[in-house]
């Protein structure tokens, strides 16, 4: 657009000077008539901001505001200095409204209002600081890349007196001004001083409170974050004390011990149990994992509490009671719980010495522990010993049935062709149609009678497969059988119609 | 007998009394019969407006109200799906169909499905002139006009001929079936609270056309409110939503009488059927209008986080009431 504007000026320029070298007499372009009545209309705008009165001032304001020349947006900046509260608030609102803006100036400008003394203007900005900082960014990126792409990045750094005033707006006597400051301090490229975090930590208002936790946790050093954290455990709002819990893992060697053991002493029961996981994720020990799991056992463990607590078992280092756990959390009515269980039960390896579990997790009635349990077997097949294939052969779930069609391509041939065989006769279509695709994939002896016989099947489904599977595999003479097919039966059967399309279909 | 309860007693006995030759209610997977909302949108499911919408306000109606209401609207791509007539309301957002020309079948599906009790939301269904057809502009901004789009208009005559869409009075019942009265405007800064509360919004009503058949409101139609209704999973809203509020000063109203813009300018229809002329700029958004009264004013757009969450609340709260309303009228 300014672009666009510059070309223009310099085209009226040029043109006006070109005028006398080629001698010829034009007349001068008359002015357009709308951009006067702009400049007219700016420019009675821009006197009344001269006025002594406030409310004449405050409707230049607003006029200004609706244009994009360059004085008027001037006019509307410089009013953000106004003496009077409501033109400044006009000239905050009148410069948000913008969708962009053109210049690092005039970003500036509005970030200087932080400070205002209305509380309107302050929530205002502080609303958009967030989006001021990253259009300021973007000007200077923008500039650096047109002057020197080395530049890049470079002269990001918001100028000092806006970062002071950046930093105090996270002290706003507003607690809007504070939880906007807070709620967007990742857009502010800026880093803020770790006592304001501090201080933050103890604001009157719970919002800012929880805003302000985990990027405290992120940005304070851990021992610090610890040490000042330890008011929050005090905290009147359960839901913050949660928070501060989740925000005490491990770091290295850096462990929050003494915190996290009065926390287990917290009068809300959901709060303590996390605690406790907190502290056994810190400093794992039997002893507590016992408790804990008694607890569980009660039902005294939420549902994220409950899958927390069996993705621990991997911390302990007493092994043999560890399975045990492991063992038990597989018999867990609950899903979510079975499904973290079996997860971990092939992850440490206990398919060795619980063949059987191996097995059961097949049968489990949910879709999503078998599916682990699927999974496993198709990357680690090497590490299961001699499974047993009959059963899953003969599971009720198809999904297992069909993970076993899969993991015929690693086995012996005559394996295979044995499952494969039988799988054919599955009760499942779908089941039956990948039988078929994978004991020709794997040319298993005797597969292209196999395909001619099932073109013969009752199924459409089955009889479409062989089709692709003929066309695929065996050449030309697949073609000519296909053909000869077609021949031979004659009828516009759905089969003949599809065999047709196919064998016209370009190879 | 607390109002909550009569309104749960209300909504049952108002679904049994639908003749849909079919089942009004549904069970969900609690065994308790409830309401399943249709919702139309015609081609690609993921490219629907405001895709967090209309769940989010049915999870408000189902905590605000005893009003059971089914989590998952039933989606229709048309609406000569048989499957409305086992459902009496209908939710469409006008930037979910791109082709309002009707097919007769659908036609004659509304007819019956309006004859029978049944009742269609259009959210969009009025949109100022000033916003132009692109769905974009219509969608994002809601403007106070008393006019349904008049391609809205004409099928809908079509369809029931013997009615029309007439505004809804600031009184009506529709603005206090459940919630009464803004919510509390006091985290508003005070030029913005005085155009709210006294002209933008007032006593919790909204701008709103209405076809009546029989003495009852079948069909409604509303600059679009769904902006208000989404929450993420976290139940932080999803969208940022600002003010558009006319503001005057001293002196403006000769100023703007006299002032330069390079938009053309539009009318727009007031609640009581006179015109404001809107003014605008190039980008289209308006600047200043002209009253039917003779007053200019120029329009300031205001954007703040607690603005964004009024909106919000109003919105969610109208939609609840048009829930209510049309489960107890």
């Amino acid at each position: 657009m300014r672009f666009s504007i510059l070309v223009g000026v310099l085209f009226c320029l040029g043109g006006e000077l070109l005028l006398p070298l080629m001698g010829q007499i034009v007349s001068s372009q008359p002015i357009r008539t709308d951009q006067s009545q702009q400049q007219a209309t700016i420019d009675r705008a821009l006197v009344d901001l001269q006025s002594g009165n406030p409310e004449i001032r405050k409707g230049a304001v607003m006029l200004l505001g609706k244009y994009e020349a360059t004085e008027a947006k001037n006019g509307v900046l410089g009013a953000l200095s106004d003496m009077d509260g409501a033109v400044r608030f006009v000239a905050v609102v009148s410069a948000l409204e913008r969708r962009s803006f053109d210049s690092v100036t005039e970003v500036e400008a509005v970030m200087h209002a932080l400070d205002d003394t209305e509380v309107d203007i302050r929530r205002s900005v502080s609303t958009s600081i967030g989006r001021l900082a990253g259009t300021r960014s973007q000007i200077l990126n923008r500039q650096s890349i047109l002057v020197n792409r080395g530049l890049v990045g470079q002269s990001l750094m918001l100028p000092l007196p806006i970062q002071l005033k950046i930093v105090n707006a996270f002290l706003d006597t507003d607690v809007v001004v504070r939880r906007n400051m807070i709620s967007r301090y990742n857009y502010l490229g800026i880093n803020i001083p770790q006592e304001i975090f501090v201080r933050l930590l103890q604001d009157e208002d719970l919002e800012v409170r929880s805003l302000v936790l985990p990027l405290a946790a992120r940005h304070l050093e851990f021992p610090l974050f610890v040490e000042k954290a330890a008011v929050v455990a005090d905290d009147e709002s359960p839901i913050l004390r949660l928070s501060l819990i989740r925000e005490l893992h491990p770091r290295s060697a850096l462990k929050p011990i003494q915190l996290l053991e009065k926390l287990t002493q917290d009068s809300d029961p959901e709060v303590a149990t996390a605690a406790e996981l907190q502290l056994f994720n810190n400093a794992p020990h039997l002893q507590l994992y016992k408790a804990l799991v008694e607890r569980f056992n009660r039902g005294d463990l939420n549902a994220s509490q409950s899958e927390r607590l069996v993705q621990l078992v991997e911390r302990l280092t007493e092994t043999e009671e560890r399975d045990r756990f492991l063992l038990q959390f597989l018999e867990s009515p609950d899903e979510a719980v079975r499904v973290a269980a079996v997860r971990h039960f092939f992850q440490l390896g206990l398919v060795e010495s619980h063949p059987d579990k191996s097995v059961a997790v097949l049968e489990d009635p949910s879709s999503n522990v078998r599916s682990q349990a699927v999974s496993y077997y198709r990357r680690y097949r090497d590490k299961v010993p001699s499974p047993d294939w009959r059963v899953w052969l003969e599971s009720e779930f198809k999904d297992v049935r069909l993970a076993l069609v899969r993991l015929a391509t690693g086995l012996p041939r005559e394996e295979a062709g044995e499952l494969l065989f039988d799988l054919l006769l599955d009760d499942e279509i779908d089941v039956r149609a990948e039988a078929l695709t994978m004991y020709s994939l794997l040319r298993l002896d005797g597969f292209e009678k196999m395909l001619e016989m099932t073109l013969g099947d009752e199924s459409v489904v089955i009889q479409k497969r062989a089709v692709q599977n003929i066309l695929q595999l065996m050449g030309e003479p697949g073609r000519a059988l296909l053909e000869d097919y077609v021949k031979d039966e004659g009828a516009a059967t759905p089969l003949f119609v599809y065999i047709n399309s196919q064998l016209k279909a370009p190879k | 007998m607390s109002p909550r309860i009569w309104l749960l007693y209300l909504s049952i006995y108002c679904l049994s009394i639908f003749d849909f030759g079919g089942i009004a209610v549904a069970e969900t997977s609690s065994g308790q019969e409830s309401i399943r909302i249709v919702q139309l949108i015609q081609g690609n499911q993921l490219r629907r407006m405001y895709p967090e919408a209309l769940t989010g306000l049915i999870e408000s109606v189902s905590t605000q109200t005893t009003l059971n209401v089914d989590p998952d609207p039933l989606v229709i791509e048309s609406f000569d799906d048989p499957a409305i007539f086992k459902h009496p309301f209908i939710y469409v957002n006008y930037g979910d169909r791109q082709d309002w020309q009707l097919a007769e079948s659908e036609k004659q599906a509304l007819k019956r499905y309006i004859e029978r009790g049944g009742f269609i939301f259009i959210d969009a269904g009025i949109s100022a002139s000033f916003l132009g057809n692109q769905t974009s502009r219509a969608q994002g901004q809601s403007f106070a006009e008393w006019r349904v789009r008049p391609n809205l208009a004409e099928l809908f005559k079509e369809i029931v001929p013997e009615t029309s869409f007439r505004p809804l009075p600031r009184s009506h019942g529709l603005f206090r079936s459940f919630h009464v009265g803004l919510p509390d405007s006091t985290v508003l800064p005070d030029t913005v609270r005085e155009f709210v509360v006294n002209e933008k919004w007032p006593q919790g009503s909204y701008s709103a056309m209405g076809l009546e058949v029989e003495g009852r409101l079948a069909v409604l139609a509303m600059p679009i409110i769904a902006m208000g209704w989404g929450r993420n999973e976290v139940g932080r809203w999803t969208r940022s939503i600002g003010f558009r509020i006319r503001e005057s000063a001293e002196g403006l109203s000769d100023r703007l009488s006299e002032a330069y813009a390079s938009g053309e300018p539009f009318e727009v229809t007031r609640e009581d059927g006179r015109t404001d002329i809107i003014y605008t700029q190039n980008e289209g958004m308006a600047s200043w209008v002209q009253e039917a009264g003779g007053d200019w004013r120029v329009f300031q757009y205001h954007y703040s986080q607690e603005i964004s969450d009024y909106a919000h609340v109003f919105y969610t709260q109208l939609g609840v009431n048009i829930f209510v309303y049309v489960f107890t009228q």
